[in-house]
C-alpha cells in the first residue's frame, strides 16, 4: 500500500496510506464526529469539493449501498480516516468504500492520526488541504495557489426544472445543493414535487402554483447567491408556506434583514444537543454548518428565534412572525441522523394543509 | 426535610454482577450527599466498598423483602434505590412495592411499570405490542405438555425461561423435541409459580444494546451502543463486545435509538435504561429482547468507554433534575451531560472464563458456551483500531502470547473445528483464527457462524500481520506495523524468538513510541479536562506526566477465581489511602468493572493491559515516585525492582491449593506485619463453607509464641495452624499473605480500615494512633460477639453444571457475612 500525505495550508503534514483512487486532490478540509452514516456525508452535496475527516476511527464496515446515496457518487473531493473496511458483505452493499471512491476517482487516505489532526482543526479552524504523494514545497506551493471556488451551488444545482411526482401537495423545491434525504422525507407525504434550479424566477415559481416552498440546503457561502434569490424569497414567503434547511436557512435570514457570518468552528456531527424554545424539549440532528445567524442583527427583524444549539448557543432555526415561513440550520431529513429531528417536515406539511383547505 | 434514601446492595457478587454496580453506588452516594440527602444502604457482601465509606449508614443484614421493610420503617426510609445492586435490588424492590403500596417509599430511578416489565416478559411484550415495537414471540406454559405444544407452534429451536426463578434467571434452549424433554420439567420447578416462558429462538441474530438517558421533560439521550461480536445464541457475556457499533448501517441505528426513546418514554423512565436487541442480518429487521433499567456491566463499559458521567447524572435526573440543569463534576465540559458522546477509538470487552483452572482443580467441565453464561470476568483492550483493541484485550485477559503459533489449535480434526465453529467454546477467538488458517474462506465463516464478515476480515490481517512479523526478524517497518495494530513487546518478542527487554531497547533505540489518548465523549470536538487515557502508536500523545510526588498503582485486572470482587476492593483502598497521604495517584487497569476505576479515586487513569511492557510505558511517562503492585506479580516486581524502582508490595495470596472440600477446618491466626514485628489480630475458623469469628475465643491470642516470618513486606498475613493453639505452645504451621476476601472481611467486622493503616506503615507515615491500636489489639473491643463469612459456590454450580463439591476458598463466586 502506498503512502499518501495530507497536506494543509498552515504547513502541517500527516502521514497515511492510500486507499481509493490515486489521484491528487484539493479542497477545504472539515472534520465530521458521526459514528455512523459515511456514505450519506460524503454524498451530501453541501460537501461539494471539501475533504472530509471522519472522527469515527473504524469506516467502511457497511459498506456501499445506493440507498443511502444523497447525490450520485460521493461530492467529497477526499476521505480522510483512521482505518477504513477492506471489504464487507453487509447485505445491504454493492460495493466497498475503496471501490466506490476509486470508481468515483475520489482519494482517500488512512492511518492517519485523526484525533491529532482534529484536535489541529479545532484550533485552526477550516482551511485548505491537499492529498498528495509527496509533501514537497511544490504540492505546498500549488496548495496555497489555490483559489476555493464561489460557485459551489451553481454546481451543485439541478440545471433545469424536474418533477419527482406525487398525488399530495404541490412543493417546489429549490435547488441549492439539494440531497436526496429532503426528497424522500417529502415522498413519504406523497407530495408531488418540482424541484427548480437556483436560477428560478418568482414567475416560474408562480406559475407552478406551489402549495409550499423548500429551500434546499447545499454547499458554499449564502452571500454568494445573487440578491434575485433574496427579494424572491421575501415575495414568495407572503404567499405560501415556506421551509428553509442549512443554506436555505441562510438565505431565509438574509432576505428578512438577519445577517449570516462564517463560524470559526464548524459545527459536523449529530450529537449537540438542541433546543427548541417554545417547548424547551432539546433533541438531536444532523448538522453541517459552516456559517451562522449573527443573533445581535435578529432584534428589529420579523423574525424569531426558534432553535438553539446549546453547545455554543448557536442559532438553529428561525420563524417569520407574521408569516407561515420558517428555517432550521440543521438537517431534518434523517439521511444520516436522529429520527426526531423530521418535526420541521410535519410542521411545514401542516402548513401546507392548512392553506390547501383554507 | 432531607431525604433519607436507601440503596438497596447487592448481596454476593457472581455470574453476571462484578463490582460494577458497586462502583456506582460508590458514586451515587458521593452525588446524594452532595444534594443534603441522608444515605442508608443495605447489603451483606464483606467486599463492598461503598459500604466501607464513614458517611453512610450501612445495615448488614440479609437481602430480603423483610428486613427491607424493617429497615424502611424504623428508619423512616422516604426513597429507596434499587437500579445499583443488580437483579437482586431490582426484585426486592418489586417485593417491597408489593407489601408496601402506596405507604412505602419512593422508588427512584424505575418506574413501577418498568419494574414489573423487568420481572415479568409477558407484561413487557404486551406493552411492546401496544406501541408496535416488535418482541420476541413467546408463550406461557405450566406443565410439561404445554411446554410442547408452544414449542410445536413457534417451531424449534425455542428457550425456556423459569417465571420468578430460584436463584439465578437462566435462559435453556432446546434445538428439538429431545432436547426440550431434558429441561422442561427442570424449568417448571425452578419456577416459584410452577411457570416457563417458551420463547421463539433468535439465534443467528445480532446482538445490540443501547444505553439511553432521559428526564422527567422528555429529553432522551442515547449515550452508547455496544454490538456483540458473537450473534444470539451464547450469553451475551460470553461474548466479545464492541462499542461503538461497527457493522449497522445508520439508518438501523437510527431507528434503533428511536425505538428505545419510545420505550423509555413508555415506561416513563427517569434516569437509565437499557434497551437489548437482535437485529436480523438478513433484512435488519429486530425484535426487542430485554430491559435493563439498572447500572450493570454493559453500562459500566459505555460508562468507561465514553467518559460520559453516567452516575451522576442518573442520580440528578432520578431526583427529577432536567438534564440541561443536571449537576455534573466541574472537570467536565458544561454541556458534556447533554451531549450525545462519540468516540473517536474502539473498546472491546473480552470475556473471561475459568475452565482452565477448573480443569487443573481436577474438576470435569463442558467448555461449550451456551445462553448461560460461563464468563467470571472480563477486560478490555482500548485503541484507535478494532485490531489495536483486539490485541490490548487478549493480552490483557493474559492469554499465553503463544497462541497465535501454528501449532496451538492443529491437533484439532477438521470435524472438532467445524463442530466448535458452529457450537462455541470459551477459546472462541483461537479456534477462528485456526479455521482462517485452514483456509476456510471469510464467507464460509460468516456463514458457519453468523458472525459478521466484517470481523473474519480484522482477524484475517491479524494473522497476516503476525506471521509477517515472524518471518521478518528485526524489520523495523513491521515492527512499527505491529505496534501501530497493538502487538506487545512480548508478543513480537516470542515471534522473533527473542525477549522482551530487547525488543523493547529496539523499538525505543528506533523512536517508535507510545501515544496515550484521552477518553472523552465529543471525539476531540471539544477540549474537556479529562483524566482517562489509552495507548496508541500514533503521532500525538495527549497524556504528560502529572506530577512529581505521584504514585502509580497497578490494579488486579480482570475477575477470574473467588476474590475477584475482594482484590478489586483492597487495590480501591489502598489508591485512596495514596491518595490521602498526599501522593497524585496514577491507576492503571484493564477491567472496565473495577472500583479502582471510580473518578474521584485517583488522580489519573490509564485503561491498559498490565503486561510489563505497558506497565514500563507507563512509568516512562509518569515517573511515579512509587509503584503498587499486588503481591501475585512476582515476575512484575523483579522487573520493576531491577529497574531501579520503589515498589509496594500489596501482599496477595495466591490461589491456594488447599483441598478443604472435605469437612476439615483450619485454623487462621491473622496477623498484622508492620515490616518488624508481627501483631495478631484475630483467630478464625475456615472450613469449606465459611470462615468464623468468635470473640469470646480471642482470649487466646494473648500469650501467643510467635511464630516465624518468612515474608519481609508489612502486610496482612495468617498463619494455619492444624489445630487450635494453647497458650505457650510452640506454633507449628504454615505463614501466607491474608486472602483478600478475608482482608475486606476483618474490615467490616472489625470497623478498621487495615488496608489505610498498612499503607501508612509503608509510607512510614503511621499515626500515634495506629501504634496504639497495634500494641493494645489483644484487647481489641470487637464490635460483634460472632461474625460469620459464607462462600456462596451454587451460581458457580448452576452456571458451569459440575456436579462434585467444589474447593470454596478457590472457586466460590462471592461471599456473604452476617453478624451478632
Amino acid at each position: 500500500m502506498a503512502k499518501r500525505y495530507l497536506i494543509l495550508e498552515d504547513g502541517s503534514v500527516y502521514e497515511g496510506v492510500a486507499f481509493g483512487a490515486p489521484a491528487t486532490t484539493f479542497g477545504e478540509i472539515f472534520f465530521h464526529t458521526a459514528m455512523t452514516g459515511y456514505q450519506e456525508i460524503m454524498t451530501n452535496p453541501i460537501y461539494h469539493n471539501q475533504i472530509v475527516v471522519f472522527t469515527m476511527p473504524t469506516i467502511g464496515a457497511a459498506g456501499i449501498n445506493h440507498r443511502a446515496d444523497e447525490a450520485i457518487g460521493p461530492m467529497v473531493k477526499g476521505v480522510v480516516v483512521r482505518e477504513v473496511a477492506e471489504v464487507s458483505t453487509n447485505r445491504l452493499q454493492s460495493m466497498s468504500l475503496h471501490e466506490f471512491l476509486l470508481r468515483h476517482n475520489v482519494p482517500g487516505i488512512s492511518q492517519v492520526d485523526t484525533r491529532a489532526l482534529t484536535r489541529h482543526l479545532r484550533e485552526t479552524g477550516s482551511q485548505k488541504a491537499s492529498i498528495v504523494d509527496y509533501p514537497d514545497d511544490h504540492a505546498f506551493d500549488q496548495l496555497r495557489a489555490l483559489v476555493l471556488t464561489n460557485q459551489e451551488v451553481q454546481q451543485t444545482s439541478t440545471p433545469r426544472a424536474y418533477v419527482n411526482p406525487g398525488r399530495g401537495a404541490n412543493i417546489v423545491v429549490i435547488d441549492f445543493g439539494l440531497k436526496n434525504g429532503i426528497l424522500r422525507m417529502l415522498n413519504d407525504y406523497d407530495a408531488n414535487v418540482t424541484v427548480l434550479p437556483y436560477t428560478a424566477t418568482l414567475e416560474e415559481v408562480l406559475n407552478l402554483d406551489p402549495d409550499g416552498i423548500v429551500l434546499s440546503s447545499g454547499p458554499g457561502n449564502p452571500h454568494d447567491i445573487p440578491d434575485e434569490m433574496l427579494t424572491l424569497i421575501q415575495t414568495l414567503q407572503q404567499k405560501v408556506p415556506l421551509l428553509g434547511i442549512g443554506l436555505g436557512h441562510e438565505l431565509f435570514a438574509l432576505a428578512n434583514g438577519v445577517q449570516v457570518e462564517p463560524m470559526r468552528i464548524e459545527h459536523h456531527g449529530m450529537n449537540h444537543p438542541i433546543r427548541e424554545q417554545i417547548t424547551n424539549q432539546i433533541m438531536y440532528a444532523t448538522q453541517a454548518q459552516g456559517y451562522q445567524i449573527v443573533k445581535s442583527t435578529i432584534k428589529g427583524t420579523d423574525v424569531f428565534v426558534t432553535h438553539v444549539d446549546l453547545t455554543d448557543g448557536s442559532i438553529q432555526g428561525l420563524r417569520h412572525r407574521n408569516y407561515p415561513a420558517f428555517s432550521v440550520q440543521f438537517f431534518p431529513d434523517t439521511a444520516p441522523g436522529p429520527v426526531e429531528a423530521t418535526q420541521p417536515f410535519d410542521d411545514f406539511m401542516d402548513m401546507v394543509t392548512v392553506r390547501r383547505g383554507g | 426535610m432531607a431525604e433519607k434514601i436507601l440503596l438497596i446492595g447487592g448481596s454476593a457478587n457472581g455470574f453476571g454482577r462484578e463490582t460494577e454496580s458497586d462502583s456506582a453506588s460508590y458514586q451515587m452516594v458521593s452525588a446524594l450527599l452532595k444534594r443534603g440527602c441522608e444515605v442508608f444502604l443495605i447489603d451483606d457482601n464483606p467486599d463492598s466498598f461503598t459500604a466501607s465509606r464513614t458517611d453512610v449508614h450501612v445495615e448488614v443484614l440479609d437481602l430480603n423483602a423483610e428486613n427491607l421493610v424493617k429497615v424502611i420503617i424504623a428508619n423512616g426510609i422516604t426513597g429507596i434505590v434499587p437500579t445499583v445492586g443488580g437483579t437482586t435490588a431490582i426484585r426486592l424492590a418489586f417485593e417491597v412495592q408489593q407489601i408496601l403500596g402506596d405507604q412505602g417509599p419512593k422508588v427512584y430511578g424505575l418506574s413501577t411499570p418498568v419494574l414489573k416489565a423487568t420481572q415479568n416478559t409477558k407484561y413487557l411484550q404486551e406493552r411492546l405490542q401496544q406501541w408496535h415495537l416488535p418482541a420476541v414471540q413467546t408463550r406461557l406454559a405450566s406443565t410439561p405438555g404445554e411446554v410442547f405444544d408452544a414449542a410445536r407452534e413457534l417451531e424449534f429451536p425455542v428457550v425456556v425461561r423459569s417465571i420468578a426463578p430460584q436463584g439465578q434467571a437462566l435462559r435453556m434452549q432446546a434445538e428439538d423435541a429431545e432436547e426440550l424433554d431434558q429441561i422442561a420439567e427442570d424449568a417448571l420447578a425452578r419456577s416459584l409459580t410452577h411457570q416457563v416462558n417458551v420463547d421463539k429462538s433468535i439465534r443467528g441474530y445480532k446482538e445490540i444494546a443501547l444505553i439511553v438517558m432521559r428526564d422527567f421533560r422528555d429529553t432522551n439521550v442515547l449515550i452508547g451502543g455496544i454490538e456483540d461480536m458473537d450473534p444470539v445464541g451464547i450469553h451475551s457475556a460470553d461474548s466479545i463486545a464492541i462499542t461503538p457499533i461497527q457493522t449497522l448501517a445508520d439508518p438501523v441505528v437510527q431507528t434503533l435509538r428511536h425505538t428505545a426513546f419510545k420505550i423509555a418514554r413508555g415506561f416513563d423512565i427517569k434516569g437509565l435504561l437499557q434497551v437489548r436487541f437482535a437485529v436480523n442480518p438478513e433484512d435488519d429487521s429486530y425484535v426487542v429482547t430485554r430491559l435493563v433499567p439498572y447500572y450493570d456491566r454493559k453500562v459500566s463499559l459505555i460508562e468507561g468507554a465514553t467518559g460520559y458521567p453516567m452516575v451522576p447524572v442518573m442520580t440528578g435526573l432520578m431526583l427529577g433534575d432536567r438534564l440541561e440543569k443536571v449537576h455534573i463534576p466541574s472537570s467536565y465540559a458544561e454541556h458534556t451531560a447533554m451531549l450525545e458522546p462519540t468516540m473517536d477509538h474502539v473498546v472491546m470487552r473480552f470475556p473471561v472464563f475459568t475452565f482452565g483452572e477448573l480443569e487443573l482443580g481436577g474438576i470435569e467441565t463442558n467448555r461449550r458456551l451456551d445462553t448461560i453464561q460461563k464468563s467470571v470476568g472480563a477486560t478490555i483492550g482500548v485503541g484507535r483500531s478494532l485490531e489495536e483493541a483486539l490485541e490490548k484485550a487478549l493480552r490483557a485477559a493474559h492469554f499465553s502470547n503463544r497462541i497465535f503459533s501454528p501449532d496451538l489449535m492443529g491437533e484439532l480434526t477438521d470435524s472438532q473445528v467445524i463442530a466448535q465453529l458452529i457450537h462455541p467454546q470459551d477459546n472462541r477467538i483461537l479456534l477462528l483464527l485456526e479455521a482462517i488458517r485452514r483456509g476456510y474462506t471469510v464467507d464460509e465463516l460468516a456463514e458457519l457462524t453468523h458472525i459478521d464478515a466484517f470481523f473474519f476480515y480484522k482477524l484475517q490481517k491479524i494473522m497476516q500481520l503476525e506471521i509477517d512479523v515472524q518471518e521478518h526478524p528485526w524489520d523495523i517497518e513491521l515492527m512499527k506495523k505491529a505496534k501501530y495494530y497493538g502487538l506487545s513487546d512480548g508478543l513480537i518478542a516470542k515471534l522473533w524468538s527473542s525477549v522482551y527487554d530487547s525488543v523493547r531497547r529496539y523499538r525505543w533505540d528506533n523512536n517508535v513510541l507510545p501515544t496515550y489518548k484521552a477518553f472523552e465523549p465529543s471525539a476531540g470536538e471539544f477540549q474537556e479536562s479529562v483524566s482517562q487515557f489509552y495507548s496508541t502508536f500514533e503521532t500525538e500523545n495527549e497524556s504528560e506526566r502529572l506530577g512529581q510526588n505521584t504514585v502509580l498503582i497497578i490494579g488486579t485486572g480482570a475477575f477470574r477465581l473467588g476474590d475477584g470482587a475482594a482484590a478489586s476492593y483492597v487495590m480501591a483502598m489502598v489508591s485512596d489511602e495514596y491518595k490521602r497521604q498526599g501522593y497524585e495517584t496514577v491507576l492503571m487497569n484493564n477491567n472496565p468493572h473495577d472500583l479502582t476505576f471510580i473518578p474521584q479515586l485517583s488522580d489519573k487513569q490509564y485503561f491498559e493491559p498490565l503486561e510489563i511492557s505497558d506497565i514500563m510505558n507507563v512509568v516512562e511517562v509518569e515517573q511515579p515516585t512509587r509503584i503498587v503492585v499486588p503481591g501475585n506479580r512476582i515476575k512484575l516486581i523483579n522487573s520493576l525492582k531491577a529497574a531501579g524502582l520503589k515498589v509496594d508490595v500489596i501482599a496477595r495470596e495466591k490461589y491456594l491449593e488447599s483441598t478443604l472440600t472435605d469437612p476439615k477446618e483450619e485454623i487462621l491466626i491473622n496477623y498484622f506485619f508492620d515490616g518488624a514485628e508481627l501483631h495478631p489480630i484475630v483467630l478464625s475458623h475456615q472450613t469449606n463453607r465459611q470462615v468464623n469469628i468468635e470473640t469470646a475465643e480471642q482470649v487466646v491470642l494473648r500469650d501467643l509464641d510467635v511464630p516465624e516470618m518468612p515474608f519481609a513486606e508489612p502486610g496482612l498475613y495468617q498463619f494455619v495452624v492444624p489445630k487450635m493453639p494453647a497458650p505457650g505452645m510452640k506454633l507449628q504451621g504454615e505463614m501466607r499473605p491474608m486472602p483478600f476476601t478475608h482482608v475486606a472481611f476483618l474490615d467490616k467486622i472489625s470497623h478498621v480500615d487495615w488496608l489505610r493503616i498498612l499503607v501508612r506503615f509503608i509510607l512510614n507515615t503511621s499515626t500515634p494512633d495506629d501504634e496504639a491500636l497495634l500494641d493494645r489489639l489483644p484487647e481489641f473491643d470487637w464490635p460483634y460477639e460472632r461474625a460469620v463469612l459464607h462462600y456462596q459456590d451454587a451460581e458457580f454450580k448452576e452456571h458451569m453444571n459440575i456436579q462434585v463439591p467444589l474447593d470454596n476458598g478457590q472457586f466460590a463466586m462471592g461471599v456473604t457475612y452476617e453478624v451478632e
